[in-house]
């Protein structure tokens, strides 16, 4: 029911798109045209705030940001006066939605997308949320798959903005991490043992074949005696018969492919990011990772999400955290040390001491996602600045997912995925007015 | 002086003789220990950590201060119960890389050394629970362990600094997953009781068969000497309970059965007196009848002086448990450990019988009359004989791992709590860090210091 309202929805958007230009204007049909988007406050992202503030969209992406701008009459104009346009957010890690199908093991080739059924995916949710990305991972432990970030467009063409973002790494249990990595890793070192050694044989062969031509050759060319070998140096002029053919290795096997590139330090290789139920299994993982030997001089990792309870001591991995950098995939929740005086905001203070934070809804589910501009607000009274707080779902995500050049910030060159506010998004209260994706509209408020 | 470890490990085996006389009747306990002492246990080591330091000569004092390289710790004015040795008051413990150096009064301290003063205070052995649940993981300790479990803080509060985890002997160190396991260790559990005929036949029928077995082998091998053809005895059949019992009449292992009548003791001692193998008794509760008994199998035991047990009517004979068991087993030379009732330490102290009261569970068999020196070895030295760690752990002795635990009053006494725990060589349990324990009585005074801040916290305060 709801779906099929919403499509319409669109679709009469859609043709109000191509009808508008018609009617009022007259002009012959320019399908693209000009958007502009007027807002009461645009919160771009990059330090400043314009009251009010306009955002020029052309042919896919943002052109013009500022106020009092020009642009051309027949623009198609979406007024949101009194409302704060900011970046669309972006969610670093989701299940939501899709069917319920976990494989445990090692499967880095699986994407979360053969989960997804079209026809159930609650896209409504995250758009009324402000979502306009959301990185899909499957479920399962071990290496359940890759993550992929789609838009979260009902739209399924020109969906994926990334095919495969990071590998999620999920140990349960330390004796679960422990072999997880042992197999995992052991198969990629299988494969590039298989790989060495058919290579090792097709240079043999090569190598073979080689001189024999040669051995032919110098009894054609050389003296009619056959059965003398000569010690002298065989003739390179001539190549003879065998082609240099291209060595082409054996298949592999593709659910250990992305670690295999890890191993073998490839530029595209995909980051591990592990979620951590507690604490304590981030030192299992360095002791499991530790015994990879080919990583072994390599930097930890050091992607990680933490839990949304309040429980597990996780001010004890303050330090360890902090020291390698780390970006922390957290919901904002999350605070320690239950029954003494003093309380620690874990995400702040792991913002404060250098790490990266990336905040998670609470819960992955709409009610999760629909609080999460008020968890920000929660972060800001323990200390974050707005700024770095509004980062943490629009910029640090999609630095995260690669797609920083593309999103996170209301900059000219980006592409345009917004979410309005009916007033400040960290004011208590404050609610998704709208959420554009690509220029569109997609979601409306004035339309439930 | 000590110049090498292998005359330590002698000068440790006569250590333990010499200690062991005046409780062992029988002499099997005083071999297990020199074996023990001999085979020092493997350590494993994993992960990027580098190779422990050899347990090279120890060079002279005088070096040692030229060049000082690596940790120390020195822990000064404590009352020092040595255990295997005698109590030093004012003393120093000097420790190097997790290992005691040097004990005495007026020893010689690095300068950069890390110094705890403990003027006031008891240092004793870290205390070794025979056997616990949820304090150190399961099975493996550094692939089971929460490194920031709370049952590892509420045991190290309680003294606790190793324990048998049920498969391997592990210290509770926090934080780190590498270096727990002091050795692998496994028991034979045995049942041979009255409630189960038909099984007491069998093991019993599968001993005589095994022993048969093995009187065959020797003769084989005597055989051997002048007839190299000679054909050895067929051993396929020797799988299951039979495999068991080969490798308990070989010595290889240690048995280990829960017995609490007077009746199973006298039968699973005559057992192990005529087959001649080593055994762990828990429990025994009625032992106190016959004290002698357990002495003259070489059996060890794991007493819990609060156990309550009522005498069985229908045997009309005296039984029971009694308030004064470990008295007179010590009075007969049976070595004992003391555990609580509870294995676990999940009571968080409310019933008073898990392991967060061992010393008190001591202290109630001091309160039947055993000597104090007795009870405080049952939970330190005793538990460490038993699991073959003996050479590591349990006392304080020149050589051995640095951990200790440092109260605030004497051992077995309700008012004290530990101060400090130390594995080796670093704090690991400092009670007025924790937020546990450090409310009560601070530094021994009577009321917590009002706390600097409340929650909720005010805006804009320093996280």
């Amino acid at each position: 029911m709801k779906r099929s309202y919403f499509r319409s929805v669109t679709r009469f958007l859609l043709l109000m798109l191509l009808v508008q230009p018609l009617t009022l204007i007259g002009a012959p049909d320019d399908p693209q045209r000009v958007t502009v988007i007027r807002a009461g406050r645009v919160i771009t992202g990059t330090g400043e705030v314009l009251e009010p503030g306009e955002v020029v969209i052309d042919e896919g992406k943002i052109t013009l940001v500022g106020n009092q701008l020009e642009y051309p009459k027949n623009a198609l104009l979406i007024e949101a006066p009194g409302q704060t346009l900011m970046a669309g957010m972006i969610l670093a890690r989701s299940s939501y939605g899709l069917q319920k199908l976990s494989r445990n093991g090692t499967h880095c080739n699986e994407s979360p997308l053969r989960q997804l059924d079209e026809e159930l995916m609650p896209w409504e949710d995250f758009l009324e949320a402000g979502f306009v990305a959301a990185s899909l991972v499957p479920d399962g432990s071990g290496f359940p798959g890759h993550a992929v970030v789609v838009k979260t467009t009902p739209e399924s063409s020109d969906r994926i903005l990334k095919a495969s973002a990071y590998l999620p790494f999920n140990g349960r249990s330390p004796t679960g991490i422990y072999s997880s990595i042992e197999k995992g890793f052991g198969t990629a070192r299988g494969e590039i043992e298989k790989i060495k050694k058919a290579r090792e044989k097709w240079d043999k062969e090569q190598e073979e074949a080689k001189k024999k031509a040669e051995e032919e050759a110098k009894k054609n060319t050389g003296d009619s005696a056959s059965g003398e070998e000569k010690s002298g140096k065989p003739e390179d002029g001539k190549p003879g018969d065998d082609k240099p053919k291209e060595f082409q290795p054996p298949e592999m096997n593709p659910a250990v492919i992305e670690l295999v590139k890890i191993l073998e330090e490839k530029d595209d290789a995909l980051p591990i990011v592990f979620f951590a139920q507690n604490p304590g299994l981030i030192l299992h993982l360095d002791s499991a990772m530790s015994s990879v030997k080919e990583l072994k001089d390599r930097d930890p990792l050091s992607i990680f999400i933490l839990p949304g309870s309040r429980t597990g001591a996780f001010h004890e991995v303050l330090e360890l955290l902090t020291e390698r950098k780390a970006t922390v995939l957290v919901p904002p929740a999350l605070s320690a040390f239950p029954d003494t005086y003093t309380r620690i905001h874990i995400p702040v203070a792991l913002a404060r001491s250098g790490c990266t934070v990336v905040t998670l809804p609470a819960t992955d589910n709409p009610t999760g996602m629909r609080g999460v501009p008020a968890k920000l607000a929660e972060l800001v009274r323990y200390g974050l600045s707005r700024e770095d707080a509004l980062a943490s779902v629009t910029l640090e995500p999609a630095r995260l997912l690669g797609l920083d050049d593309r999103m996170g910030t209301v900059e000219q060159g980006k592409e345009p995925h917004f979410v309005l506010f009916d007033s400040d998004p960290l004011e208590p209260g404050a609610r998704v007015m709208k959420t554009i994706i690509a220029g569109k509209v997609v979601w409306d408020r004035e339309d439930r | 002086m000590i110049r090498d470890f292998k005359s330590s490990l002698v000068l440790l085996a006569v250590v333990l003789l010499v200690t062991d006389i005046p409780f062992t009747g029988g002499t099997s306990v005083q071999i297990a220990g020199v074996a023990e002492a001999q085979d020092p246990p493997r350590r494993r080591r994993r992960g990027r950590r580098p190779p422990p330091p050899p347990p090279t000569p120890e060079p002279q004092e005088e070096e040692e201060l030229e060049a000082p390289e690596g940790e120390y710790l020195a822990i000064e004015g404590a009352t020092i119960h040595t255990i295997t040795g005698s109590v030093i008051r004012g003393g120093t413990v000097l420790s190097k890389d997790g290992k005691i150096v040097s004990i005495g009064v007026d020893i010689a301290v690095p300068d950069e050394a890390e110094k705890i003063d403990a003027s006031g205070h008891h240092l004793y052995p870290g205390l070794v629970a025979f056997r616990s649940s949820g304090l150190v993981g399961s099975g493996e300790a550094e692939k089971s362990q929460d490194p920031f479990a709370l049952g590892t803080v509420t045991g190290l509060a309680a003294g606790i600094t190793s324990t048998w985890n049920g498969s391997r002997v592990s210290k509770l160190i926090r934080g780190q997953v590498t270096d727990l396991t002091l050795r692998r260790k496994s028991f034979i559990s045995l049942s041979y009781r009255s409630g189960n005929p038909g099984k007491k036949k069998e093991l019993r029928e599968a001993f005589e068969k095994v022993q048969e077995h093995l009187r065959k082998v020797e003769q084989h091998a005597l055989e051997k000497k002048d007839n190299p053809d000679a054909k050895a005895p067929d051993d396929k059949w020797i799988r299951g309970t039979y495999a068991t019992a080969r490798s308990l009449l070989l010595g290889e292992k240690v048995a280990i059965s829960r017995v609490s009548t007077i009746f199973d003791l006298r039968e699973i001692c005559q057992l192990a007196r005529r087959f001649g193998f080593k055994m762990i008794i828990e429990g025994a509760e009625e032992a106190w009848i016959d004290p002698g008994l357990l002495a003259r199998c070489g059996a060890s035991v794991v007493l819990t002086p609060r156990s309550r047990r009522d005498r069985d009517e229908s045997r009309g004979a005296a039984g029971g448990s009694s308030i004064e068991n470990a008295k007179l087993l010590h009075e007969s030379g049976v070595p004992f450990s003391i555990m609580p009732a509870s294995t676990g330490i999940a009571l968080w102290g409310l019933a008073g019988r898990d392991l967060s009261h061992l010393p008190l569970e001591a202290a109630f068999a001091v309160r039947g009359g055993l000597p104090e020196d007795a009870a405080v070895e049952s939970i330190t030295i005793e538990p460490a004989r038993m699991l073959g760690v003996a050479d590591r752990i349990g006392s304080i002795e020149v050589g051995k791992d640095a951990d200790f635990i440092i109260m605030d009053g004497d051992l077995l006494s309700y008012m004290s709590h530990v101060r400090w725990a130390i594995i080796d060589g670093k704090v690991q349990y400092d009670k007025m860090e924790e937020g546990l324990l450090d409310h009560i009585r601070p530094a021994g005074e009577d009321d917590p210091p009002a706390p600097e801040d409340h929650w909720p916290r005010r805006l804009g305060d320093p996280l």
